[in-house]
């Protein structure tokens, strides 16, 4: 059996070259289910070619061109597009007006006084956003229930024969639900980096969901012409 | 795929539902399906070292002095049997045959497919096919007593057929094979499920689990279901149509030109992709119609094709093209005609991809449509139109199989020589046999 990482542990890469925030973010995130890589500014580049991560925390102390040259150099890998990952710059106050964020990932800001609890909840708002379901909870919608710990989904209380990219499919709609997800953005999450194959393939598992889904479950389950799929809450 | 999170999915999903049994599965040369039960316990060693089989038994495979092989099971294909008992259920994952020493088995059918499914994706595509599957049902395997009387979309009340046919489609919809129509055919008795289309390899996955599925609901029914190509004497044949389109890999339907100077809104691709097809149909043809009674339902008055040509509206072509639909780009698509549904569906995908991708490279050009009913022009028409037929028998078909470079190509040396091998054994034996009609022909009279 491969090892692999459960679905909340998420890979934060720390880019500093300051000693003293190196060890006040290592107290602080110490008991988040994260992995943590580092780097210095100028290691940035290397480091990051070297694995995937969910959330990068960018730390440029005063060296305002070197940030401007990481921030764009972050923007325009390919690799951290795919993952959906997000930066959080850290930047003192005098500094922002220089700041431009990325234009393709997703970027917030903290201040270099801002307090250990903010950073934590800033990079917690960030690994995790909102709709994403803890490992154990149990998802409920009309006549369907979704157990995230076990694989088990349930329509009227009868468990649904799915098949993995089937479930993994649904709980992600589900989970982030009422907003259209194109074919790409859900071959990018539900399948992962490794399918290389094209963005029918959605469609054809989209099908097969509705297939097993209760009549009513599965009407939740819209296409949305031209763009995508939506899980429709009831 | 997923980092493995498939794999958790299956054991848990296996501890969670009280699966006692997983049944893996794998093909043979010839398209039957081979099983063998490992229990709760052994899946997870069996994801990381696969399950020793003995290969020498297995039609294709190996000889003796070879036959260890190893079975190991796609985590993605994992499916909970819908007709086992819900307590202690079992389910089911599809395997890819390896050698001991981890190698690809060239035997594996499912292996061939995945090759010419690899070359497509390097030339920028991936096939989708959808495929409808024709059988017959009758009281028992012994007879072809036949179970109503019906035609064509007739909806027959009291019908035990249509039961039968409600059990099937949802039972394969359980399975995760969504059904695009089903309905009774032409002749008594004869019934077709259309699959809607998926990825080639998911299908041909997908077509054995159907065969599966028709006949144990078939069984559990009291009654025989048949993918016989013509078990009937003068009534139409069970075929196996497959719709067929390449689609790039952002998602576009690359037979579509809606540009298309000719008017049929199909892509240079696509084109080529036919024509290839009609180049090495008479070369394909001993996979995609693979018994000696496959050529009795390949002749002329029931449906089914004889002539290599291409149309879109004359159902006796051999590969038809449906009419564009505005605003249905994605549906654009060819119909392969000859097939029969006892073919074995990885070879049949696998030679169609390669003789319509052999036809892109070579950049055929395709013969002009053909309008008239083919069947009604004259050996000289034909001719002069340059329309061929398909082989007219199973010897003739597993000839021009075993000349053609391009369907060792296709299939790899091991699996083309044993084909060749066991068909011509089949044809041989077959010729041997004084027919029924030879005797009521002959016997009082000659």
């Amino acid at each position: 059996m491969e090892t692999h990482r459960s679905t909340l542990s998420k890979r934060v890469l720390v880019i500093s070259n300051d000693e003293y925030f190196r060890t006040e973010v290592a107290t602080a995130i110490a008991t988040m289910p994260v992995t943590v890589a580092w780097a210095s500014l100028s290691d940035a580049q290397r480091r990051m070619a070297m694995g995937e991560f969910d959330t990068i925390l960018l730390d440029a102390g005063d060296q305002t061109i070197a940030l401007l040259e990481t921030i764009e150099r972050l923007d325009s890998n390919a690799t951290l597009e795919a993952a959906s990952a997000a930066v959080l710059v850290r930047i003192s106050e005098d500094r922002l007006k220089a700041l431009q964020f990325p234009q393709r990932i997703h970027c917030d800001f903290i201040l270099d006084c801002a307090s250990e609890i903010e950073l934590v909840t800033r990079l917690r708002f960030l690994l995790w956003p909102k709709e994403t379901p803890a490992a154990d909870e149990i998802i409920s919608d009309g006549p369907l229930t979704i157990d995230t710990a076990t694989y088990q989904v349930r329509s009227y209380g009868e468990s649904l024969d799915l098949a993995y990219l089937e479930y993994a499919l649904l709980v992600f709609l589900v989970t982030h639900a009422n907003r259209a997800h194109s074919r790409e953005e859900l071959l990018r999450r539900v399948w992962g980096g490794q399918y290389y194959g094209g963005s029918r393939t959605v469609d054809v598992h989209v099908r097969r969901v509705r297939a097993k889904l209760d009549p009513e479950s599965a009407e939740r389950l819209e296409t949305v012409r031209g763009m995508g799929y939506l899980w429709r809450t009831s | 795929m997923a980092a493995g999170r498939d794999k958790d999915y299956v054991l848990t999903t296996v501890k969670e539902r009280g699966i006692k049994f997983i049944r893996f599965w794998f093909t043979d040369v010839l398209g039957v399906m081979k099983s063998f039960a490992v229990t709760d316990t052994e899946v997870a060693g069996a994801f990381e070292e696969g399950m020793g089989f003995d290969g020498s038994s297995i039609d294709g495979f190996t000889r003796i002095e070879e036959s260890d092989m190893v079975a190991y099971p796609d985590a993605d294909t994992f499916q909970i049997l819908p007709w086992r008992p819900n307590e202690h259920g079992v389910a089911r994952m599809f395997c890819d045959v390896v050698r001991p020493d981890g190698s690809h088995f060239v035997g594996d059918p499912r292996y061939a497919l995945k090759r010419i499914l690899a070359k497509a994706k390097d030339m920028g595509y991936e096939m989708y096919v959808g495929p409808e599957l024709e059988f017959f049902y009758f009281k028992d395997d012994k007879n072809t007593e036949v179970l109503d009387e019906g035609g064509y979309f007739d909806l027959t009340p009291l019908d035990l057929a249509s039961d039968l046919r409600r059990d099937t489609v949802l039972t394969l919809e359980k399975l995760g094979i969504p059904v695009e129509y089903s309905h009774h055919e032409v002749a008594p008795s004869q019934h077709e499920i259309d699959l809607r289309y998926s990825e080639a390899l998911a299908m041909a996955d997908s077509v054995m689990t159907y065969r599966l599925t028709v006949k144990e609901v078939a069984m559990h029914q009291g009654v025989y279901a048949t993918f016989m190509p013509k078990p009937l004497d003068g009534e139409n044949g069970s075929g196996m149509h497959v719709h067929q389109s390449l689609f790039d890999l952002d998602g576009n339907n690359a037979f579509f030109d809606a540009d298309d100077p000719q008017g049929y809104n199909l892509s240079k691709i696509a084109k080529h992709y036919i024509a290839g097809l009609l180049k090495y149909a008479p070369e394909f043809t001993a996979i995609t119609n693979p018994l000696v009674n496959s050529y009795k339902r390949l002749v002329p008055g029931y449906e089914a094709p004889v002539y290599i040509s291409w149309a879109r509206r004359n159902r006796s072509a051999m590969v038809r093209v449906p009419m564009y639909k505005p605003g249905k780009e994605l549906a654009t698509r060819i119909e392969l005609r000859s097939p029969d549904p006892t073919c074995n569906p990885y070879l049949a995908f696998a030679v169609m991809l390669g003789a319509g991708l052999k036809g892109i490279e070579e950049e055929l050009e395709l013969m002009p449509e053909s309008t008239n009913d083919i069947f009604e022009m004259t050996e000289a028409e034909l001719e002069a139109a340059g329309i061929s037929t398909l082989p007219k028998d199973l010897g003739e078909a597993i000839e021009r199989f075993e000349q053609s470079e391009v369907m060792k190509d296709i299939l790899g040396e091991h699996i083309h020589s044993y084909y060749v091998e066991n068909k011509k054994a089949e044809w041989a034996d077959y010729i041997t046999h004084v027919t029924p009609w030879e005797r009521e022909k002959y016997l009082s009279v000659m």
